[in-house]
């Protein structure tokens, strides 16, 4: 068992060299890079003061408590980015074949396809949501108290595993339809407008969907208002934020069972 | 005990005939013509350790779902499939570690990086340790000549060289049981027979025999013939 543990390690790190490698292969594309943080940083920054500014509080939840909850969304966004973004190209692997490869190599498929990318320059991403968050932080008077740490690193944990699984079902669905079309963007869609306001401003079916059935509602929303110590509604019970890594573990769970069902249906491509 | 035993193995997939056109599109949506296209048709084989055979098939014989089948890519439809005792779909991982596959059309090496790289993830991927490691570099630069190419990006190898370096990245574990899929596609005929070398170092190098290694070698090249049975 030590010496599986030992091996997946070995191997993970060397994807992770590798990916390093191979995005620090082209310098001259690393300018564009780093042209592009400035840009990115500065649209992030600016989607701030638009939430602060022209933002009314949205069903008691004032600014401040607004941007603490979009910076905890932007920052699992910027991890997930950063570890799973291969999630969003299973539809491409389904029908062009890349799932070949990895099924002769003696380690799981799910393994295998879960640590073969490490998207190094995705770490940009994370600048604007960690600015926004710590400012939301800061005017929503989060305590940094031991506590709220272990926490929040649960949460994140909990939330990344909850985006890369809602993308890996939905990019499962290509093992089924074979069709390439790109349900990523789509989920894209559906996760920013789910973790970046707060849950309680939409219909109560839409809660209870984003709740017990899809639940993107711990990604930001039901941590963030245990946090600042919010009624989330739905009379869930109190340290619910703690919920988020249960259901994240759950989650991934679910798609690695699924993942695995429809490599049983997968059909290579032509040559 | 054949290393390699097949019967009646049957791999049916699901085709659905395409109209043409806007109007054809349509008609699609609510009549598919769903028809099922049998792309290996009740084929059984035995291979023994040591057997060199290629397989001979016409363009869209089933010759490559064949070897996919085998090597556990695909799920058969029906029939057999036994891989050193084992069957490649309930144990794949540990018939896996038993194949060496070359792709002649996907390589499997790093595009970007250095020859050597890839080398280094097939390294931890099977377990081999340092020194198996470098003996087995050594020989590939015996047969292979991989030294002179293991410090260049892929990408900047010329096809003839990466065929070279999938072929070492495929043995690097000295598998028992080596699969080459049109490994000599794009080649000019030069270097086919560069390419053919090695295989000939295999199988009549005294050493590498003695180490009973390289054992059964499939060789895939399109040839017209009048089915997929296979050519033995």
């Amino acid at each position: 068992m030590k010496e599986k543990i030992k091996h997946h390690i070995s191997v993970a790190l060397c994807f992770m060299k590798l990916a390093i490698q191979r995005q620090l292969e082209y310098p001259k594309f690393l300018i564009f890079w780093f042209v592009g943080i400035p840009i990115q940083y500065f649209a992030g920054v600016w989607m701030l003061v638009v939430i602060t500014q022209k933002f009314q509080p949205l069903n008691g939840w004032s600014f401040p408590e607004i941007t603490f909850l979009y910076g905890l969304s932007l920052l699992s966004h910027g991890m997930m980015v950063v570890l799973f973004v291969q999630t969003w190209h299973i539809p491409y692997n389904v029908i062009r074949g890349g799932f070949d490869r990895m099924l002769l190599r003696p380690m799981s498929v799910l393994f295998h396809f879960c640590v073969q990318n490490f998207n190094f320059i995705g770490l940009i991403d994370m600048i604007p949501g960690a600015v926004i968050f710590l400012y939301g932080c800061k005017i929503s008077g989060f305590s940094w108290n031991f506590f709220n740490i272990i926490k929040l690193v649960l949460v994140l944990a909990g939330a990344v595993l909850i985006r890369a699984s809602f993308y890996s079902l939905l990019g499962c669905t290509a093992f089924w339809t074979r069709s390439s079309n790109y349900l990523a963007s789509m989920g894209e869609v559906i996760l920013e407008r789910t973790t970046m306001y707060p849950l309680s401003i939409y219909p109560y079916a839409f809660q209870i969907i984003f709740t017990f059935i899809m639940p993107l509602g711990f990604i930001s929303f039901y941590p963030a208002s245990d946090f600042l110590g919010k009624n989330c509604g739905l009379g869930l019970p109190l340290n619910v934020a703690l919920l988020t890594p249960v259901v994240g573990i759950v989650m991934f769970i679910i798609a690695g069972c699924v993942f695995k069902a429809g490599l049983k249906k997968y059909e290579s491509s032509g040559s | 005990m054949a290393i390699i035993e097949v019967e009646h193995l049957v791999k049916e997939f699901k085709v659905s005939k395409k109209r043409s056109g806007l109007r054809g599109a349509l008609i699609n949506l609510i009549k598919p013509d769903r028809t099922v296209f049998r792309a290996v048709d009740d084929i059984s084989f035995k291979l023994e350790k040591g057997d060199i055979v290629g397989y001979l098939g016409p363009n869209g014989a089933g010759k490559s779902t064949t070897v996919k089948i085998i090597t556990g890519i695909l799920q058969p439809t029906s029939g057999v499939v036994t891989v050193d005792g084992l069957s490649p779909h309930k144990n794949r991982k540990e018939v896996v570690k038993k194949l060496g596959v070359v792709f002649g059309q996907r390589t499997q090496l790093y595009w970007d990086l250095r020859l050597g790289e890839s080398f280094e993830l097939l390294k931890r991927i099977y377990r081999i340790d340092d020194l198996t490691f470098k003996q087995n570099l050594k020989l590939m630069d015996e047969v292979l000549k991989i030294n002179e190419i293991i410090d260049i990006p892929v990408r900047q190898l010329s096809l003839g060289q990466r065929m070279r370096g999938d072929l070492a990245a495929a043995m690097l574990h000295l598998p028992p049981i080596l699969f080459l899929d049109e490994p000599t596609i794009g080649l000019d005929v030069e270097a086919k027979h560069a390419f053919d070398d090695p295989i000939d170092i295999k199988t009549q190098n005294a050493e590498v025999v003695k180490k009973e290694k390289f054992k059964v070698w499939f060789r895939f090249e399109k040839k017209q013939n009048n089915g997929c049975k296979p050519n033995l």
